[in-house]
């Protein structure tokens, strides 16, 4: 299986779906099934989960996540209580979730379990590091897209991305919802010393002048643009939104005159909020969108069927979506 | 009272603690407990414990032992909830297991180190029995599950299970059932074994939290040169008091603290002298630095022979008071009830009052804190009073600040340069006059050339009619 592969080149990569049911527990098992005679040491985790046994939204059930033996992973302990393995504890955290603490565990009898990580993305980063003194290769994290969610995904090396039916039952909605997330992914990264500094900030919009100072706008996020009109071009057009880059700053900056001349920095792609229109206006009329935190997108695995029963032509929503993005597009169900 | 609520009412001392390195937060809970120590038995062997703990600190052969025990202080978790278990005698799972595994293996290695330190002001309990319970393979490794090494019969079933190509077959699930139930079992009989080292591991348990206390208390000693200070029976003498907070402040503008000398007796003194000249930093640096003694760390000064009292109450201005929302004279007079009573009922205290009634006209004013000094006198209240009141009469001991000195060339004294000219040093003063610079420090703060001058004119008039 060639992403099968790919994967293992990398020390961390994330699963995300795109919308809830689009596969991603199936390809986060299909990717473990894959590895079961491998000696590559794998640690699986998740981000940004709500740790919810069932989905709330559609009553489905969330599949446990079967792991061999000597694999590691991280989950909350009370999932960690529910676990259908065997395994050998190594670490407990000191920090809490809302499931309480978190425990690095090695499985020594292959079985189930149910995986919630840590809550943000600073945590993640902390705990991937820290994973390779159990001798972790590549670790796999389970990851959402959500606007309420503190985690973001983007603090992996690479991403696979789980789409379907679920996100569409129109096939060209699909592909075009697809198509634009992958060049999301694909933004530029902002590379500077300043980086860093960016990152630590968490709200508001911030200014960033000609010697790379960086300034507090006194705005506090995107939505209350309307009221701060006149603070906006205090000290230039480049900008760092530490929020949701939303559609409506994207229509105000098109309009504006030094559109050419506007860069928007963003923490990742995940905290990009605009619709696809809004956001190509704004590339049209030269706007330009960078990212803090860059990752990159091995392969998509598609998910034919709907969560409602409907089922897409596999072959011909694969190909599409190929030609379309130019990297490689499975469906695991017909693997 | 303990320092967790002095805190709150005393601003001087919440600088303190905030500069204290606490590694854990058993250690930080800890020093929120500490008690206010008024016996000079108990002060005196805190004092000694943590003194040679200063000596360890400044010893750099000792440097290795103290960063490792630094390191295991930080990686410490909070395991009451598992130690409440435990005295409970509840069947433990593998989290609250691996919990007591670690801590003993940490507590183990802290006990190794505090030999190397040769200290042994804190004890903690030898764990190596719950290390050996909950370590049969005695790898040493902070890890744990149901091991093999626990049971025979487990380890073959297990071994067994491991061997059958479909592990969802009827056979896998029969042998991995009867896995579970001798795992129960040797969960119930290792929490029985170890609901007999309770006292132990509860013991270790708080012998680390003050540890971690005590190392701080020592770092702090060092970083803010502070000094181990001797236990006096009649007269609290400092040498070179000083404020570790303004200090710090003034050296950072490239300035120097000027410290005092100053001992107080089972009396009032009375402390005069001009405006900014450090009276009310005198009092909030004499308050911080009692704190400080009673609660068990060293002190801010060159030397320091300090009484312990029971209870330090003050009239500096910046105590949180119930009694907001009173007129400023309100408030005042029933603090000074406050420590009258205290005073009556035998209490040993500490007072330090800043001007008192100062907030209503001067010739009752002068009259109340005239009345004051002589009630405490007469009830042998340790206590230092500031006043700006001329004409006090009173035969208690009073000190005078010797204020500004002016400059032999012609440079102007400002706002920026006054602490040059500015001799906070004390002297004892003889006469009921108390010096009258408020005019001239008016003008170096730059007031208003017509209300300087005005004052003047005002001032040369009610001398005339005198």
């Amino acid at each position: 299986m060639p992403f099968v592969d790919e994967i293992l080149k990398y020390k961390s990569v994330s699963i995300v779906g795109m919308e809830k049911n689009t596969g991603k527990t199936e390809c986060l098992n299909y990717v473990l099934k894959r590895l079961e005679n491998s000696s590559h040491k794998l640690a699986i985790t998740s981000i940004g989960l709500d740790g919810e046994g069932m989905d709330q939204v559609s009553l489905t059930h969330k599949p446990e996540i079967h792991l061999k033996e000597g694999d590691v992973f991280v989950t909350s302990e009370a999932y960690y209580r529910t676990k259908k393995l065997d395994a050998k504890i190594l670490n407990l955290s000191k920090q809490r979730t809302s499931m309480g603490r978190l425990v690095t565990a090695r499985v020594t009898a292959a079985g189930k379990v149910l995986i919630a990580g840590p809550s943000d993305t600073f945590w993640l980063k902390k705990l991937l590091e820290s994973l390779s003194q159990f001798g972790v290769q590549t670790t796999l994290v389970d990851g959402a897209l959500s606007r309420q969610s503190l985690g973001s995904p983007a603090i992996t090396e690479s991403m696979v991305l789980a789409t379907g039916a679920a996100l569409s039952a129109n096939m060209q909605t699909l592909i075009s919802k697809t198509a634009f997330l992958h060049e999301l992914i694909n933004l530029p990264l902002w590379d500077s010393e300043k980086s860093d500094e960016l990152l630590q900030i968490t709200s508001g919009l911030w200014a960033i002048d000609k010697q790379g100072e960086v300034h507090d706008l006194g705005i506090e996020s995107a939505f209350l643009l309307e009221d701060n009109k006149d603070k906006l071009f205090e000290f230039g057009t480049t900008f760092y939104v530490s929020g949701a880059v939303t559609a409506g700053l994207l229509n105000f900056l098109r309009m504006q005159a030094d559109i050419e001349n506007t860069v928007i920095i963003a923490r990742d792609f995940s905290h990009i909020f605009a619709d696809s229109d809004s956001y190509h206006a704004f590339t049209k009329r030269g706007g330009q969108i960078k990212v803090l935190l860059q990752t990159k997108l091995i392969s998509v695995c598609v998910n034919p069927v709907s969560p409602q029963g409907y089922v897409l032509d596999s072959k011909v929503l694969r190909e599409k979506l190929m030609e379309r993005i130019g990297i490689p597009v499975y469906d695991l169900f017909k693997l | 009272m303990n320092l967790g609520k002095a805190i709150h009412q005393q601003n001087g001392l919440r600088y303190i603690i905030e500069l204290l390195q606490l590694q854990s937060s058993v250690g930080r809970q800890r020093m929120l407990q500490q008690l206010f120590m008024s016996d000079p038995v108990v002060l005196e062997k805190e004092f000694e414990l943590l003194s040679e703990m200063v000596e360890r600190f400044k010893n750099s052969h000792f440097l290795g032992a103290i960063k490792v025990i630094i390191q295991r202080l930080q990686d410490l978790h909070d395991i009451q909830g598992t130690l409440n278990n435990l005295s409970g005698k509840a069947v433990l799972d593998d989290i609250e297991l691996f919990e007591i595994k670690r801590f003993a293996l940490l507590a183990d290695e802290i006990r190794k180190q505090l030999k190397v330190l040769d200290y042994n002001g804190i004890v903690i309990s030898d764990l190596t029995k719950v290390i050996k319970i909950l370590d049969p393979e005695q790898n040493h490794i902070p890890h744990f599950f149901i091991y093999d090494a626990y049971s025979e019969p487990l380890s073959a079933l297990r071994k067994k299970r491991k061997a059958i190509k479909d592990q969802q077959s009827e056979e896998a699930l029969q042998i991995h059932q009867q896995c579970i139930e001798i795992e129960d079992e040797i969960r119930k009989a290792l929490s029985t074994k170890l609901w007999a080292f309770y006292t132990e591991i509860s013991e270790a348990w708080q012998a680390v939290a003050e540890l971690d206390f005590m190392l701080a208390r020592a770092r702090l000693a060092v970083d803010l040169e502070l000094v181990k200070p001797q236990i006096s029976i009649d007269s609290s003498n400092f040498t070179r008091l000083f404020h570790p907070q303004v200090k710090s402040l003034l050296e950072q503008q490239n300035q120097q603290f000027q410290p005092w000398d100053i001992s107080l007796h089972k009396a009032p003194c009375i402390i005069t002298g001009a405006n900014m000249a450090g009276k009310t930093m005198l009092l909030k640096t004499i308050a911080l630095n009692q704190y400080l003694f009673q609660f068990g760390f060293f002190v801010a000064a060159a030397s320091a022979e300090i009484v312990p009292v029971e209870k330090i109450m003050t009239g500096i201005g910046d105590e949180q008071s119930e009694l907001s929302g009173l007129s400023s004279f309100a408030a005042e007079m029933l603090n000074i009830q406050a420590i009258i009573a205290q005073a009556r009922a035998g209490k040993k205290l500490l007072v330090l009052i800043d001007e008192p009634a100062r907030t209503t006209n001067p010739h009752e004013g002068i009259a109340i804190a005239n009345a004051l000094i002589d009630l405490l006198e007469k009830l042998e209240v340790r206590s230092l009073i500031t006043t700006h009141y001329s004409g006090l009469k009173t035969n208690c001991r009073k000190l005078r600040v010797k204020g500004l000195h002016f400059p032999t060339n012609t440079e102007p004294i400002t706002v920026a340069n006054i602490n040059q000219y500015m001799d906070y040093s004390l002297v004892t003063h003889k006469s009921d006059e108390v010096p009258r610079e408020a005019l001239q420090i008016a003008k170096i703060l730059g007031i208003d050339k017509a209300l300087t001058d005005g004052a003047k004119l005002y001032a040369d008039l009610n001398e005339k009619k005198l």
